[in-house]
């Protein structure tokens, strides 16, 4: 454990108080429960030895039947009530840590990653953070982070009992101790020595197993079952997954072979420390007055005591396993927003358009030495409808995530209404922003739930479980402005009909064009000075995309709005268009001021439109 | 012992599932049970070396006391137990790996089921079903199939211990040297042997009772569901982590992970150590109870001379093995009979599984080939309304098809009949003028290269991504990457075609655009170079001036291949010879595209303005 503790920075001390904390603030019976447990389980060891004993040293010393019975049966009535407890215990102690580990590491982890700033969460480092913490609460009681509350116990259990089984042997004679510390010392240094060698093949370990991670779980959890078909990948795949279980066949392999050294070993020292035990024992018979049950009695507390030391042993690297979870769970609990999460200042009406001015923005993601925004000035005017064009990394989803307060620029500042956005409390700042983002989500709810919860008040949740009217009618504005509203008027539970059918029985499917207009739908309903649309219409077949067009001043009424795509036809709607070109801004202007300047804008819309062009020409000529 | 014959013998069934899973197990891991079972028998054998042993320690020392006899004893006792020990361990490296490797091969195994699947089956709401069955029961509480082995073996060592203990124990009562009480002693051993039965038949009847109603508990999954929809899927990475902040979904989420996922999943937890509780409890009182008893009866008769102390130690230690071993043998009995439920589940999986009936026609190798719809309709399963409707069309070699139509106009359905994916309900498809159904699954596919909307990029090098196989030819790798104008990325990779995809295999590995991304399984459907090259909407995550790229490309590229294309984007159809237009399932038109143009009325002048004006 010494050699382990430079590895955590929490320190065991920090941890354990954590750890206490914990529990005590979220329920304070187990802890009664463990002192309970630590007492009958060690009752009923020490009766353990101790039973034999006595009944051998009744029958030497020839005591009547009765008193036999007598003393034996009650021995016996107490030894099962203990025994009882003990069990019973052991479980509670168990149901206590099920019990905080699901309802608050489980929850406490999911709320953090959830709720921690964008750009952290999906940072490399946050999520590593959120994937190290996962994997500390994840799989049983036993293992995972809340297995420290067993340990702790089981170890504290084993301590006493170690404690109580030298006293027995002490009576028997100091050296007999020392002698088995040494063993014990023996086997402790081999199997500190192989741990050590053990952490040398960590990251060859951890290789090897997110190779397997991917080829048996990861691939297996995707669906493209048609394109395995098409192209016969199940052997490619098989030959893969093959050649990686090898990997790890072999690694174990080779760290299975100094576990069975150390095997060996341990066997040859438990031989040697039976032996010896016997052997002393016996001598002590036959140069003393030692009665046979002190014999047994002794025999069994020079076993008992390797076994509790083992158990100590044990419980110890349970403890310090259990330790690093804790670490790697407080790792991410700890990790510090930098936006803004208190006070701040009010935010603006969420009925009137806003201004959002970028000031010299520049954006490149920490120890990237890629900038994707250079030096970015731009004045979104009130009410104005925006269109960001630019080819793929051209920086355009970085600009709104910017624009939106999930990042924050690297250098520079964003002026929403003049205040920057620093200034306002982070979560109060999202309630300014309706966008719709390329990424599909659904919830695995009604589609009024997907598309209605998540605005400001809580009272429209309320609303949506209550089927109020006057939410129903804002629902179906949404839904019909997007595109929705005859498919939910196919529906026959409308509205409530739920989504993701892999998740809720009886839950629907939607194709890939109405899930689009779906995400569309929930950015209209919100209520939003500023609506951000990401490719929207990318799903969408012309006449939908058409009729979204025509609607586009509708959908974005009192509102400043941004569309973003690489389709130029998009733009023509717009007020102004700013091309994107390698983080910079590269044309501003309406369609027809970029077309005159001939420049990139230009080239690209020729590319684009060359085809229908030629189409109409050729339609006019043949007419 | 009788019962256990009993429970054999009604359970023909219990030992034929039991087999199927253990040629499963030797399939995938030869050997395995075998040296589980060895180390079995040393390790239930090896406690009795001391327990015998040091009963003629305990005799000697009360007895004649000779140190020779002693020292002999003691190191018969020691020795044995190390050279026990020393196989054991030995035994156990090899079981170790092949254990682990054991729950790689199942996964691979179940993984080839899954994947391997008819596509109809897939999208079978039982198959996920009995999948997700399966997989929570095998990884979250260890049933089925992966425990299948440790309870044999558990079982082994359990009546091999249960065996030892009652042979030792029986030879205590049979040694008896007061000839007067013969019939006393008989009778007490008697009444002892029908407490003890009670007192088994009691804790089998808990254990029995247990693992059913655990087995009960763990019956309805479908908590899991939520826990793997919110943490594989919507809080994964980025996929939602915008949304959920605009959209301040946070307590939504959390709240739906608590009462969904953890809640049920918790109370299936906490009910199973309630039963533990209820019922391993009593088992532990009468465990204690039978040890006591057992201590009573054989030191009462120790206190009249019939035995030696050494038989007392010895019985006693052996009825707490017996106990506990009997315990077990119940327990592992039981939970073999519930782990079979399991097995069936698995096997009904497998078997549903199993590829259906299909015909054994190799398509010829001939000049061209011919693909025609006889007025085929289809719904999907799960609809009630027709998907595709009276659909007759002739696609053939050294042609193009577009086919445009709106979002669910059945483009895709179409495409996936195409493949065989599905079957239509009315009508029928041939190839070269034989059913479809006629020919060998996998070499009718042999002639599709298709790329679809959701194809799928692995992390594994460049090249294998290309060729879909471990081997390929380099040579038409590089020139498919050309094709698809991935040739110049890919250059730039240090290890080229050997350089691989994504982080997830080798960190090393290169992160590609979703662009890239598409233009890469386009690339894998040249490298395939079937008669059928068919794009479902091969451009969407393309930039314009790669989609142009593409457009002009895709006439060299086909040569004299039937080829399919469908897009949203009419403007890449218009070189296409002909152009089906698709609408609530029909084919609505048909024709080039200056001919559909002019049927100003027409399904296709609509679409083709609502696109072409803004470019005007």
């Amino acid at each position: 454990m010494e050699g382990k503790q430079e590895h955590t920075t929490h320190g065991i001390l920090s941890n354990l108080g954590f750890m206490l904390r914990e529990q005590w603030t979220f329920e304070k019976k187990p802890v009664c429960v463990w002192f309970l447990r630590i007492l009958s389980d060690l009752v009923v060891s020490l009766l353990g030895i101790y039973f034999p004993k006595v009944v051998l040293d009744f029958i030497g010393e020839s005591v009547s039947d009765s008193e036999f019975l007598l003393r034996i049966g009650s021995l016996t009535v107490v030894l099962m009530i203990f025994q009882y407890v003990s069990f019973f215990s052991e479980q509670s102690v168990m149901i206590g840590a099920i019990r905080i580990l699901n309802m608050r590491f489980y929850l406490g982890k999911d709320w953090k990653s959830l709720d921690m700033d964008y750009g952290l969460a999906t940072s490399k480092e946050g999520k590593l953070k959120i994937e190290k913490a996962h994997s500390s609460i994840n799989r049983n009681v036993h293992v995972n982070m809340a297995s420290y509350y067993i340990n702790l116990v089981e170890f504290l259990k084993s301590i006493l009992g170690l404690i109580s089984f030298s006293t027995v042997i002490l009576l028997l004679n100091p050296i007999v101790i020392l002698i088995l510390l040494v063993t014990y010392l023996i086997d402790g240094l081999i199997s500190l020595r192989i741990q050590q060698w053990e952490t040398g093949v960590k990251e060859e370990r951890a290789v090897v197993n997110r190779r397997l991670g991917y080829v048996l779980d990861d691939i297996s959890n995707s669906l493209m079952a048609k394109d395995i078909k098409i192209y016969k990948m199940m052997d490619w795949i098989n030959a893969n997954t093959g050649k990686y279980i090898n990997e790890s066949r072999q690694l174990e392999q080779r760290v299975q072979r100094k576990y069975t050294g150390q095997r060996l070993i341990e066997a040859v020292l438990i031989f040697a420390r039976n032996g010896g035990a016997y052997f002393y024992l016996i001598w002590k018979m036959l140069h003393s007055n030692m009665a046979i049950g002190d014999f047994t009695l002794y025999f069994g507390a020079i076993t008992g005591f390797g076994q509790w030391l083992g158990q100590v042993v044990g419980k110890i690297s349970s403890l310090s396993n259990a330790n690093y979870c804790v670490d790697d769970y407080r790792y991410l609990m700890e990790m510090k927003d930098h936006m803004k999460r208190d006070g701040g200042v009010a935010i603006p009406d969420l009925k009137a358009p806003c201004e959002l001015r970028f000031e010299d923005v520049s954006f490149w993601y920490e120890g990237s030495g890629h900038v994707i925004l250079n030096h970015i000035n731009l004045t979104i005017h009130k009410g104005e409808k925006l269109a960001v064009v630019g080819n793929n990394g051209a920086g355009k989803t970085t600009l709104i995530k910017l624009a939106c307060g999930l990042l924050e620029p690297t250098s520079g500042r964003i002026l929403f209404n003049g205040t920057d956005i620093r200034k306002f409390n982070r979560d109060d700042y999202y309630k300014l922003m309706s966008a719709s983002f390329q990424n599909v989500c659904l919830l695995p709810m009604s589609i009024a739930m997907n598309i209605g919860y998540g605005n400001d008040s809580g009272i429209d949740n309320e609303a949506l479980h209550h089927n109020e009217a006057s939410f129903q009618k804002k629902l179906n504005e949404a839904v019909t402005l997007s595109g929705l509203g005859e498919k939910i008027a196919s529906l026959p539970n409308g509205m409530d009909t739920e989504l993701v059918p892999s998740v809720v029985d009886g839950g629907i499917n939607l194709s890939g064009g109405e899930m689009q207009k779906l995400m569309l739908a929930r950015a209209i309903y919100k209520e939003a000075p500023l609506i951000i649309l990401d490719e929207p219409t990318a799903a969408l077949d012309p006449i939908a995309e058409q009729e979204m067009y025509l609607k586009y001043n509708d959908l974005t009424k009192n509102r400043t709005a941004i569309y973003i795509s690489h389709r130029l036809s998009s733009t023509r709607f717009c007020d102004r268009i700013i091309l994107l070109d390698k983080g910079t801004i590269a044309e501003i202007g309406s369609h027809e001021e970029l077309m005159k300047l001939s420049g990139k804008y230009k080239e690209l819309f020729d590319i684009q439109s060359q085809y229908y062009k030629n189409g109409i020409e050729g339609e006019k000529s043949e007419q | 012992m009788k019962r256990e014959k009993e429970r054999k013998g009604s359970c023909s069934e219990n030992i034929s599932l039991l087999k199927r899973a253990l040629s499963i197990i030797s399939e995938l891991t030869p050997n395995r049970l075998k040296i589980n079972v060895i180390k079995a028998m040393i390790d239930a054998l090896t406690p009795y070396i001391a327990i015998c042993m040091s009963a003629l320690i305990i005799d000697e020392l009360t007895g004649r006391r000779e140190p020779s006899v002693l020292i002999y004893y003691v190191l018969i006792t020691t020795g044995g137990t190390l050279f026990c020990h020393m196989i054991s361990a030995l035994l156990q490296q090899k079981i170790t790996v092949t254990d682990g490797v054991f729950h790689q091969e199942l996964k691979k195994y179940l993984n080839n089921i899954k994947l391997n699947l008819d596509y109809d089956k897939m999208e079978n709401p039982k198959c996920n079903e009995l999948h997700s069955k399966i997989v929570g029961s095998m990884f979250m509480t260890n049933g089925g199939i992966t425990s299948v082995v440790s309870l044999i073996t558990s079982l082994i060592t359990s009546s091999i211990a249960c065996i030892t203990a009652v042979i030792i124990i029986a030879r205590v009562f049979v040694k008896t040297t007061g000839e007067a009480s013969r019939l006393f002693s008989l009778g007490i051993g008697l009444l002892y042997a029908v407490i003890i039965i009670a007192c088994i038949a009691v804790t089998v009847r808990n254990s029995k009772k247990e693992s059913k109603e655990e087995f009960g508990l763990y019956q309805n999954c479908a908590t899991n569901r939520y826990i793997d929809y919110y943490h594989f899927n919507y809080m994964e990475d980025d996929k939602a982590a915008k949304d959920i902040r605009i959209f301040n979904q946070r307590d939504l989420i959390i709240g739906e992970i608590r009462d969904k996922a953890r809640k049920p999943w918790m109370n299936i937890l906490i009910r199973r150590a309630r039963l533990f509780q209820m019922y391993f409890g009593s088992n532990a009182i009468i465990s204690t109870f039978i040890g006591g008893l057992t201590y009573v009866v054989i030191g009462l008769r120790a206190l009249k001379g019939y035995i030696s102390l050494g038989d007392v130690s010895q019985s006693y230690s052996s009825i707490v093995i017996l106990i506990s071993s009997i315990q077990n043998f119940f327990v592992s009995m039981s939970q073999i009979i519930s782990n079979n439920e399991y097995l069936k589940v698995l096997y009904e999986y497998i078997d549903f599984a199993g590829v259906s009936s299909q015909g054994n026609v190799i398509p010829k190798k001939q000049n061209g080939f011919t693909i025609e719809f006889h007025n085929v309709s289809f719904k999907y399963p799960s609809s009630e309304e027709y998907a595709l409707k009276n659909v007759s069309f002739k696609i053939t070699s050294n042609s193009q098809t577009a086919i445009v139509g709106v979002n669910g106009s059945g483009k895709t359905t179409m495409i996936k009949l195409l493949c065989g994916f599905y079957k239509p309900q009315e009508g029928y498809i041939t190839l070269n003028g034989i059913k479809m159904e006629e020919y060998d699954r996998d070499a009718y596919l042999e002639l599709f290269s298709v790329v679809f909307q959701d194809f799928k990029i692995f992390a594994f090098p460049v090249g294998e991504n290309v060729a879909a196989s471990v081997q390929y030819d380099e040579t038409r790798v590089w020139q498919a990457l050309k094709t698809a104008g991935l040739e110049k990325k890919m250059k730039r990779l240090p290890n080229q075609l050997n350089h691989y995809l994504y982080k997830n295999v080798d960190v090393e590995g290169t992160d590609i655009s979703g662009g890239e991304e598409q233009k890469l399984a386009i690339a894998r459907a040249f490298y395939k170079d079937a008669p059928f090259i068919i794009f479902d909407e091969p451009t969407a995550a393309l930039d314009p001036v790669a989609e142009a790229e593409v457009y002009t490309k895709f006439n060299q590229i086909v040569g004299d291949k039937a080829a399919v294309f469908i897009s949203h984007r009419l403007s890449s159809c218009r070189f296409c010879e002909r152009i089906f237009v698709f609408d609530q399932g029909e084919i609505v038109q048909r024709g080039t595209h200056d001919e559909l143009l002019k049927d100003s009325n027409g399904k296709y002048f609509e679409l083709w303005n609502a696109q072409a004006q803004y470019y005007q």
